[in-house]
């Protein structure tokens, strides 16, 4: 097998890896807001509804508190976990 | 909002619509200086393949960030309240995916092949010719309606924001006199036809003349002004409702108004026509207080008129809406409407899920609803061939990398805040459901004009502006390329000169932008929901068999045939369904499921099986 071509295998490797773990965030991300969201955010009385920082509680718990955990993993994932190809500088 | 604010804010938003402009001139005439010193093709439709961070990530999320988002989606707020967190909470990995889903692979693939196009890149992939064909038809096929609704939007953004400039109301009436008439354009609106044509002229110059890298530095521009404009919105909308604890607490005891029929009674006969307008405040006879849905006229001496109403139902708002003074007295007897909507007389509605809706006995947003957008905002925007051509594009992985966080930021900014400033929306302009998607135009000429900076306005209206004409240039630009390179190029001339090319490419640019316009000069009906079609077409088409091929060396050319003819046929087969079933163009909702999710599900199904299929029949072996 020649260089390029290890390389080519090597990146795909490394890029399916990416690839599920990109999945996995995004079905962990969908369960936590959706299943926090249906259960603790419909069909709501005024008296139900408390705030945290102004958001109601459902909103920041159920939405706000993933996406900023969402953009913590995003920047975990981003500077540790996605590679450069080896091959990367070559490449015409 | 009195007139004289009203007035102020209207010249400063048609002071920075000029600026705006001639920013963007400047900035297609500096790219086609940097073109001359390169190979054309793969600058003029890709940028020689050199963008940097701040390029990169802002021409991504500007591209993403269509008029909907400062029109349509601030709308939806103001409308059915805090469940709209819900409803676009994908976002917060929509970068994520968005990008980091098909980025490396397909910069690879395209830096490998020289792929131009996305076409291209499929061809290249594949192999395969057919393969390339049927991508750039299907590219061709949607791109093209989604180019005739961004026009459309586009111009109705301008109308919407510069109709009480009293130099453009002259301009409007000469248009009016002008095509009044005509065949075809007789019947548009005068107004929509003159703000269409000065829409339509600077998108097809700046994108013809600059190309990819232009396109690319007025995103950036665009990007930076949304971003801006939405920060300043935040700060003064908070300021005045007295922080977001204050607002949600007043959203609790808010209840939906009611849409309804009016009988306005004058108190005396008048000499002459009388013109209700719409938006007026009228007094009801019972206490309460109506706005006006629509304009309504007395003739001369005629005392009694019936109108379209929106009646106000929260008390506290009933106590501080005054009625609009005329010189005559008014007042009117309301009927409601029969409806089964959601939320009608409840508290609580707009701080909690479902939302209120006048029409929909299950309110805005079901559980099953909310599930379909959340999976249709991720993979729809990772699904995009102007999301994808943009993924050729950038450097290395260092750039993507950088981008994607920069874009994870740049999208919590504008729309995680886009809630809470449109929540806040609610309390300073009630009423506004007779007009909602002028809410942003009126809610930041208030805001600016209690603050005593009537003149910011003019930046924070540049927002919509910025928004659609940053998807009208790519979106351009991807039908010129899939002309000039994927049909002309590869197929009719493929020893053409770079002179040649040059010369078509300004042709097909300027050609495709006006027929486009043309197109949209009257109109038709249903072309909001031609981009619904055309965004959930293109990633039902193109997701599954990209993804797959890049993914899955097995993957073949009659599994990516296959995969794209699949979603297609998914996704006509639902639109047809529900055109039956409803008698109007809308989708088929399979077990309340977005269609996009059957066609993403057919299109992968369909491209795995035949590409298995394919690796067991001997002859390929």
């Amino acid at each position: 097998m020649s260089d390029s071509s290890n390389a080519e295998t090597r990146s795909l490797h490394q890029s399916r890896r990416e690839l599920w773990l990109i999945l996995m965030a995004l079905l962990g991300c969908a369960i936590w807001v959706i299943s926090y969201c249906s259960v603790n955010g419909y069909n709501l009385s005024p008296e139900e509804v408390s705030t945290v920082l102004g958001f109601p509680d459902w909103v920041f718990r159920g939405v706000v508190l993933p996406w900023m955990i969402a953009n913590i993993f995003t920047f975990w994932f981003c500077l540790r976990f996605l590679k450069n190809d080896e091959d990367e500088e070559e490449a015409p | 909002m009195n007139e004289a604010a009203a007035s102020s804010t209207a010249n400063s938003a048609l002071v920075t619509f000029a600026i705006y402009l001639l920013g963007v001139f400047f900035l297609a005439w500096l790219s086609s200086r940097v073109r001359r010193r390169r190979e054309f093709m793969g600058e003029y439709f890709l940028g020689s393949r050199n963008l940097g961070l701040w390029a990169f990530a802002l021409t991504f999320a500007a591209t993403s960030a269509s008029g909907g988002s400062f029109m349509g989606f601030p709308s939806l707020i103001y409308t059915h309240g805090w469940v709209l967190a819900l409803w676009i909470a994908s976002y917060m990995v929509v970068p994520l995916v968005g990008m980091g889903l098909l980025g490396k692979r397909v910069n690879r693939l395209a830096r490998q092949s020289g792929a131009v196009t996305i076409p291209d890149l499929i061809k290249a992939r594949f192999k395969s010719e057919t393969v390339g064909m049927l991508a750039t038809l299907l590219v061709l096929f949607f791109m093209f309606f989604y180019l005739l609704a961004q026009f459309k939007a586009g111009s109705k953004i301008m109308t919407t924001l510069l109709e009480d400039v009293a130099t453009y109301q002259s301009a409007v009436n000469a248009v009016g006199s002008t095509i009044d008439g005509l065949p075809w354009i007789g019947s548009a609106e005068p107004d929509y036809v003159l703000c269409l044509l000065v829409f339509a002229f600077s998108v097809i110059v700046y994108t013809a003349f600059g190309g990819f890298r232009a396109v690319v530095w007025t995103d950036v521009m665009q990007g930076i002004v949304m971003g801006i404009g939405v920060i300043i919105l935040l700060f003064l909308t908070l300021g005045q409702v007295g922080g977001l604890r204050n607002a949600t607490e007043q959203l609790k005891e808010m209840t939906p108004p009611e849409t309804g029929t009016g009988i306005i009674t004058l108190g005396q006969g008048q000499t002459e026509t009388i013109t209700l307008p719409k938006g007026a405040w009228l007094r009801l006879a019972d206490g309460g207080i109506a706005r006006l849905a629509e304009q309504a006229s007395l003739a001369k001496g005629e005392t009694q008129a019936e109108a379209k109403l929106l009646k106000i139902t929260t008390p506290a708002e009933v106590e501080r809406i005054p009625p609009t003074k005329f010189a005559f007295p008014v007042s009117a007897i309301f009927t409601a409407d029969e409806t089964k909507g959601y939320g009608r007389g409840r508290k609580g509605v707009y701080v909690s899920a479902p939302g209120p809706h006048p029409e929909s006995e299950d309110g805005f947003l079901n559980v099953w609803v909310a599930i379909s957008f959340f999976f249709f905002w991720a993979f729809g925007s990772a699904g995009q061939p102007s999301n994808m051509v943009r993924l050729m594009a950038f450097k290395g992985t260092n750039i993507l990398r950088n981008a994607i966080l920069t874009v994870s930021i740049y999208y919590t900014v504008i729309y995680l805040l886009l809630v809470v400033i449109f929540c806040c929306g609610r309390i300073l302009l009630p009423g506004m459901e007779v007009d909602s998607d002028r809410i942003m135009p009126e809610l930041a000429a208030k805001v600016t004009s209690n603050a005593g900076v009537p003149w910011l306005a003019g930046l924070l209206l540049a927002a919509p502006f910025a928004a659609v004409m940053s998807s009208v240039d790519s979106f351009l630009l991807m039908v010129s390329s899939s002309v000039v390179r994927d049909i002309y190029q590869n197929r009719v001339n493929p020893s053409a000169s770079e002179r040649q090319l040059k010369r078509l490419s300004y042709l097909v640019t300027a050609v495709v932008g006006t027929l486009a316009m043309l197109a949209v000069l009257n109109p038709p009906q249903y072309l909001q929901d031609l981009i619904v079609f055309a965004t959930s077409g293109l990633a039902g088409c193109f997701l599954m068999p990209v993804l797959l091929g890049l993914y899955w060396p097995r993957m073949s050319a009659m599994g990516a045939i296959a995969g794209m003819l699949g979603g297609l046929g998914c996704h006509l087969l639902l639109y047809i369904a529900g055109y039956l079933i409803e008698d109007k163009f809308t989708a088929y909702q399979l077990l309340e499921l977005n269609p996009f999710i059957w066609s993403l599900t057919v299109s992968g199904l369909l491209g795995w099986f035949c590409s298995l299929r394919q690796i067991k029949t001997p002859k390929n072996k």
